[in-house]
């Protein structure tokens, strides 16, 4: 049925055509750079197109879940040795070190009103002007 | 639940920066049989691409899903990442921010039905997730940003306008100046500069998404001192409380007090959580120009303020405590006029505080939410113009020397007119006007001296007379 047309049509379209290019670049490309987003951003934009098109030319949806399976494929086949591409946001820090260092100032707060106090106390003492005053 | 404040405040601004270049999107996404597909090279398009290749990544990478049930497989939608969910539930997460008018506080879902396939619009029979949320209040959301932003702008305007005011009454005149008017201007003096790097801030770098994507030192820089200067001013409200507390509880209305302690917690420590802050946000969440608010690392600015605020709010409890119970009885005329000068911080101290109480309420609904955001804005923002208002304009020592500058004033115009027309001697008028002043300050004072020196009326009479330059 249609279902079939497009998992089973729609994969065998996008390997011979999409991944047959792909293949070729990223060999052409060297090893070392195979994992560095920056150079391979193109390549797999590229390959992503390309399955877009095969989708519209066989009116099936896109995604899908063949297209899933594929690209899961992809990443099994190309890039599982390399680590994930920086990410834009930076990650949470650990909490302990954060918790430290936030609670640090916040002892230390009461701990200097305590010696501002003492200190201005002090002041007023040794200027001989604590008690009933003049 | 300070960052709640905070990511009101920086998300409706960070929420302008995407603004402000306004591009219409390509592509018609809340027709719901039609797919997300952009086939040109473009930023938005590769922003699509970097998230679709950090999915698969994931996806590959997440361990298999365990649980007993049925359920829906992970999957790229096009635009965002689904993990794997549990047959019957809907599922969200934030909306991206491909997209000018998609807002990254609001969420998509997607719904798991009970078969185990995830959900597929009616009309086109194609599996769907929901972004509508995204962008359909942005309109009326950038119209309120852009209003809560100017508002920002126009209260520390006004707040440096009256705080430079209040300071030049200050050091104009003399007569007023004793420690607790020293403490006073310093306090100005820190909300002055709170204002203008704030205003910096807003002017320079929210509505400027070129410079926040450069990243230049320059604007971590600012930040550091923004947040320095958020310190200094809480911890110069908690140096008056110290004060207040030293004069009227430890030391019964002695007045010279050495000062450089306070000098040194209200300028010297903020740098403390400042620089902790500084390093720790280099080392663990070094975004663009620091603008994020979505971390727990401004715990550590927030902590000590929060600290602060409360030491300052007990101490002003224990001051009125002592001078209701203990100063009733014996000095009476005193005790009133500490309460005065009490009265003024009393005020302060909770008005400030509070909008870290109530943030964590932030109403539900959409009516409610724009009040609370407005009155959250006007608290925030507003802080110079209230603390010059009720330390200085609403001052009755301010208040009278004003009184007596203006009635001097008035008077010397009516000596110099006389003068055109009389025939007495310069000396004469001159020697009257200076005379006139000390004689009312001779009597102002004996009602209304806020200045600590317990002393007696007929003590007070016999040293006023005796020092007539102040």
């Amino acid at each position: 049925g249609r279902s079939a047309h497009c998992r089973d049509t729609y994969l065998e379209w996008i390997s011979l055509y999409c991944w047959t290019t792909f293949h070729a670049t990223i060999m052409a490309t060297p090893e070392w750079s195979r994992c560095q987003w920056e150079q391979i951003s193109r390549t797999y934009s590229d390959l992503s197109n390309c399955t877009v098109l095969m989708a519209e030319a066989l009116s099936c949806p896109w995604p899908s879940p063949a297209l899933d399976s594929f690209f899961l494929q992809i990443h099994m086949e190309y890039f599982t040795n390399c680590t994930m591409p920086a990410n834009s946001q930076p990650s949470q820090p650990p909490l302990g070190p954060i918790l430290a260092m936030a609670a640090m100032p916040a002892c230390l707060t009461p701990l200097l009103v305590a010696l501002t106090l003492r200190k201005a106390r002090e002041g007023v003492v040794s200027l001989g002007l604590a008690g009933d005053g003049k | 639940f300070l960052l709640l404040v905070l990511l009101i405040y920086i998300n409706r601004f960070s929420f302008l920066q995407r603004m402000a270049p306004s591009l219409t999107s390509t592509v018609s996404y809340t027709d719901p049989t039609l797919e997300p597909v952009v086939t040109e090279h473009s930023p938005v398009r590769q922003k699509i691409i970097d998230s679709q290749f950090k999915c698969y990544e994931r996806m590959n990478r997440d361990p298999p899903y365990r649980k007993k049930g049925l359920f829906c497989n992970r999957t790229w939608d096009g635009w965002l990442c689904w993990d794997d969910t549990p047959a019957g539930r809907v599922t969200a997460q934030n909306c991206p921010d491909y997209f000018p008018d998609f807002d990254p506080t609001e969420r998509a879902s997607k719904y798991c039905d009970e078969t185990g396939n995830w959900f597929r619009h009616p009309e086109s029979n194609r599996t769907w997730s929901n972004y509508t949320l995204c962008n359909s209040f942005t309109s009326e959301k950038l119209k309120m940003a852009f209003i809560l932003y100017y508002m920002a702008i126009v209260g520390h305007a006004l707040s440096i306008t009256s705080l430079l005011i209040s300071l030049g009454i200050f050091f104009y005149f003399k007569s007023l100046s004793c420690q607790r008017i020293t403490l006073h201007k310093n306090l100005f003096v820190s909300y002055v500069l709170n204002s203008v790097f704030t205003i910096a801030h807003l002017i320079a770098v929210v509505p400027n998404p070129g410079l926040v994507k450069r990243d230049p030192v320059s604007c971590k820089v600012l930040q550091f001192f923004h947040q320095y200067m958020l310190g200094c001013n809480y911890f110069w409200m908690l140096c008056e409380g110290i004060y207040l507390h030293t004069l009227i509880v430890v030391a019964v209305f002695a007045e010279e007090q050495r000062l450089h302690w306070y000098y040194l917690l209200g300028w010297g420590f903020p740098l403390v959580p400042a620089s902790i802050h500084a390093v720790a946000r280099a080392k663990y969440f070094n975004d663009n120009c620091w603008m994020s608010v979505d971390t727990h690392l401004l715990y550590i600015v927030h902590g000590p303020i929060t600290a602060a605020l409360l030491v300052n709010f007990f101490f002003l409890l224990n001051i009125v405590r002592v001078l209701v119970t203990k100063l009733r009885d014996t000095h009476r005329a005193e005790s009133n006029m500490y309460m005065k000068a009490v009265r003024a911080t009393l005020i302060l101290v909770p008005l400030l505080g509070i909008q870290f109480v109530i943030i964590p309420w932030r109403p539900e609904s959409r009516l409610a939410g724009e009040i609370y955001d407005y009155i959250m804005h006007i608290l925030m923002h507003y802080q110079g113009l209230l603390v010059a208002t009720i330390f200085c304009f609403f001052n009755g020592e301010v208040q009278g020397a004003l009184k007596r500058q203006w009635m001097q004033y008035k008077t010397q115009w009516g000596q110099r007119r006389r003068e055109h027309c009389s025939t007495r001697s310069t000396s004469y008028t001159a020697t009257s006007i200076t005379e006139v002043p000390v004689y009312l300050y001779h009597h102002d004072s004996t009602n209304d001296q806020l200045n600590g020196k317990y002393i007696d009326d007929s003590e007070l009479v016999a040293l006023k007379s005796g020092e007539t330059s102040d």
